[in-house]
């Protein structure tokens, strides 16, 4: 591939060993008890997979995001939840990497970097994601001991449950005192008044948890304060497309997962004397099809991921476009497969349709499709 | 107590495609065009052991391999676990060695880098697997050597304390340093590879050295010349099964059959 050099096979053959000996004997676990892998996350800190978006400050190299997509894409091919509990770190350090704080450095990004536990972004509520101005939650500020008073309800957050760290996003009392309307607040775990509510039972993405998050007077010093900002529909545009890219290679290295088992199968398979690849034109005419969707998102993912590399500003529509491309091609491609398993396709246990399950919440979790389709459409000149 | 390390490294075919590695009929010599090469799988826990040596002793670690110039991949490869430095011998001089040219080869080359402690191989490789090599090093070199290994520590004094499984026990031994160490699979977990490794290992040093290069070399001892074990013949082993079908009216008669085709074969 245009985009594989020396250190990227290196690169390649780390992850996907580690995919290989650690991700995948874990996958019937999460799938059954939906646990988090907090040790896989380890194994992938200590290999310095996280540190591919982090930067030197806090023992990382990043971002780095060409290298990063080839070891997003390898462990995505056994499992699209353990690569996008890579992406969703992404999602909450963005936003700490650039403040320069030595405490959150030392405190959360290093052991993050590290792998040794993770955090989550606490943001949608029931308003809906995008009503930002109709959500809730907001934080007060106590005279007497100058301390963040935060009170309201989250839903939907990633790593309920299983973070380190909350990054609660919450109305300011006076958005001219404090610069702007919403406040990014940092919450311990153990934070009295922190509580983790109802965990989701999703049609997917099992391992990952997602759920309700209550916050009902967590008082936290004014320095965990760490951001504020008024957040409207061009924050989000210019700010997200990042987590799109990462979240589109991952789906591509799940297609390919999927598409690989598949044919495996069927060059196995035998009708007779002959397999059910070699036997059925149709069957090979399909798997070219698919071939040439996975070649095309390939295409797209890291076009966008060395043009952010190169710092080219220019890639935010397609790299929208890799979140929503991907998508929807990770759902075709994971939809056909079970098809072209036949009956197995179906069954759980052989590990094809789980692909389809976690394919459909793609177009939901981290921006929902027609919420990034609204945006590019507002964009458009 | 910094320790100087100096790992063997044999790069062979992909243990996951020797099925599709054959033999040539005429030169005797494996068919393996087309298999990717690899790390051979012992050497990654003599890897291991060094680097864990190092992360508590302090010291520097050594890749050391004979073969072709396409084995500065798996070289970089192994940098890229954590390892210091890499050398290569690679000269056609070389070639066709068996396990004593190779470890006279290898001592030659160890000679020349100079002044290890420890010396680690893994104790069989992945595709030759005689495990002769660690054994002669040792004799090459006049150094203590042990093979077998399954467990490794430091003493106090400087010496090591290597455990080897011998009839159902565990013998320890002390050994002084320097020593040459055959380590087994079951001695560690190997690491995965780190990505600031990676990035780094293009940068560490890495030196190709040829048969010129090695000191007081006798050349009637190396490659193919230097190699007292040949391979002049071979035989494709035999997996044909015949099928017997057992008949009777019922399973009385059925297993008297089956007792007499048994019996008649034994003969
Ligand atoms: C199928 C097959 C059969 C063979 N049979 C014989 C035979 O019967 N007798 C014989 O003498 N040779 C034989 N050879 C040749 C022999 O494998 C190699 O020529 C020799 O380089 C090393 O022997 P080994 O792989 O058995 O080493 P082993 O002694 O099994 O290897 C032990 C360790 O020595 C180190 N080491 C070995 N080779 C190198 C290297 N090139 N560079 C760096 N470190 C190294 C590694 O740490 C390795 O783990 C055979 C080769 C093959 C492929
Ligand atoms: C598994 C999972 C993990 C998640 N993780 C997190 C997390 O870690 N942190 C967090 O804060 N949130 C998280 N979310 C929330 C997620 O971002 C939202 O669910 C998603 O953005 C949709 O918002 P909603 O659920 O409020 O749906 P609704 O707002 O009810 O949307 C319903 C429909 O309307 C469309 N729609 C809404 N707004 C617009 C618009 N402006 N333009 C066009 N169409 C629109 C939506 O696309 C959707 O199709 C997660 C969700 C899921 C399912």
């Amino acid at each position: 591939m245009w985009y594989m050099n020396e250190e990227r096979e290196m690169l390649q053959s780390m992850a996907r060993e580690l995919a290989e000996t650690e991700v995948r004997p874990f996958i019937n676990t999460m799938e059954e008890t939906s646990a988090f892998p907090h040790e896989i996350m380890k194994k992938i800190g200590e290999a310095g997979i996280l540190g591919l978006f982090l930067p030197e400050e806090v023992g990382g190299c990043g971002p780095r995001w060409v290298d990063l997509g080839v070891c997003l894409e390898e462990l995505g091919k056994e499992s699209f939840v353990i690569a996008n509990a890579v992406c969703s770190q992404y999602a909450g350090t963005s936003l700490l990497t650039m403040l320069g704080n030595e405490k959150v450095n030392k405190e959360v990004l290093e052991p993050i970097c590290r792998g040794d536990f993770v955090m989550a972004t606490s943001q949608c509520e029931p308003a809906g994601q995008t009503r930002l101005h109709d959500h809730k939650t907001r934080f007060t500020v106590d005279p007497e001991t100058n301390e963040i008073v935060l009170n309201g309800g989250k839903i939907f957050t990633t790593n309920a449950g299983a973070a380190e760290y909350y990054l609660v996003c919450a109305k300011t009392p006076d958005p001219e005192q404090f610069g702007g309307e919403f406040g990014y607040i940092l919450v311990h775990k153990d934070t009295p008044g922190l509580t983790v509510g109802h965990i989701e039972h999703k049609i997917g993405w099992n391992g990952s948890s997602t759920g309700q998050m209550f916050y009902n007077n967590v008082r936290v010093p004014m320095e965990n304060l760490l951001l504020v900002m008024d957040m409207d529909e061009e924050t989000t545009y210019y700010g997200g497309g990042n987590i799109g890219a990462l979240m589109g290679v991952s789906m591509l290295g799940a297609a390919e997962g999927v598409y690989e088992k598949t044919l495996a199968n069927a060059r196995s398979r035998m009708h007779g004397d002959a397999s059910i690849f070699d036997s059925y034109q149709a069957m090979r005419h399909s798997f070219a099809e698919l071939k040439m969707e996975i070649e095309l998102l390939r295409g797209l993912a890291y076009g966008v991921l060395e043009g952010l590399d190169n710092g080219d500003a220019d890639v935010i529509e397609q790299a929208w476009a890799v979140k929503v491309k991907g998508a929807r091609i990770f759902e075709h491609v994971a939809s056909e497969c079970i098809v072209l398993n036949g009956g197995n396709g179906v069954i759980r246990e052989n590990g094809i349709e789980r692909y389809l399950r976690d394919a459909k919440l793609c177009s939901i979790g981290c921006f929902a499709l027609p919420h990034i389709t609204e945006m590019i459409a507002n964009h458009l000149e | 107590m910094a320790l100087n390390i100096a790992v063997c490294m044999k790069v062979a075919p992909d243990p996951d495609k020797y099925n599709q590695i054959s033999l040539d009929p005429v030169t005797k010599t494996l068919v393996r065009s087309g298999i990717d090469s690899v790390i051979s799988g012992t050497d990654l826990h003599a890897i291991e052991l060094a680097l864990q040596l190092k992360t508590k002793f302090g010291g520097k670690v050594t890749l050391i391999s004979m073969g072709p110039d396409s084995n500065e991949k798996q070289l970089r490869e192994a940098l890229g676990y954590g390892c210091d430095e890499a050398v290569l011998l690679s000269d056609r001089k070389l070639g066709g060695a068996d396990a004593l040219a190779t470890s006279y080869t290898l001592s030659k080359g160890i000679e020349k880098m100079g002044g290890y402690d420890l010396v680690l191989l893994g104790n069989a490789s992945d595709d030759g697997s005689t495990a002769h090599v660690p054994s002669q090093l040792g004799e090459w070199l006049g150094l203590p050597h042990l093979t077998d290994v399954i467990g490794f520590e430091m003493t106090e004094e400087g010496c090591c304390l290597a455990k080897k499984e011998v009839e159902g026990a565990i013998n320890t031994y002390k050994i002084s340093l320097p020593a040459v160490i055959g380590v087994t699979k079951r001695l560690n977990t190997v690491r995965h590879p780190n990505v600031m490794a990676i990035f780094a290992a293009k940068k560490k040093p890495f030196t190709k050295l040829t048969a010129a290069d090695l000191p007081d070399l006798d050349e009637s001892r190396i490659g193919l010349a230097g190699s007292p074990t040949q391979a002049v013949g071979y035989l494709d082993a035999d997996f044909h099964r015949d099928c017997v079908e057992i008949t009777g009216r019922d399973d009385t008669e059925k297993a008297a059959e089956l007792l007499r085709v048994v019996l008649a074969a034994k003969k």
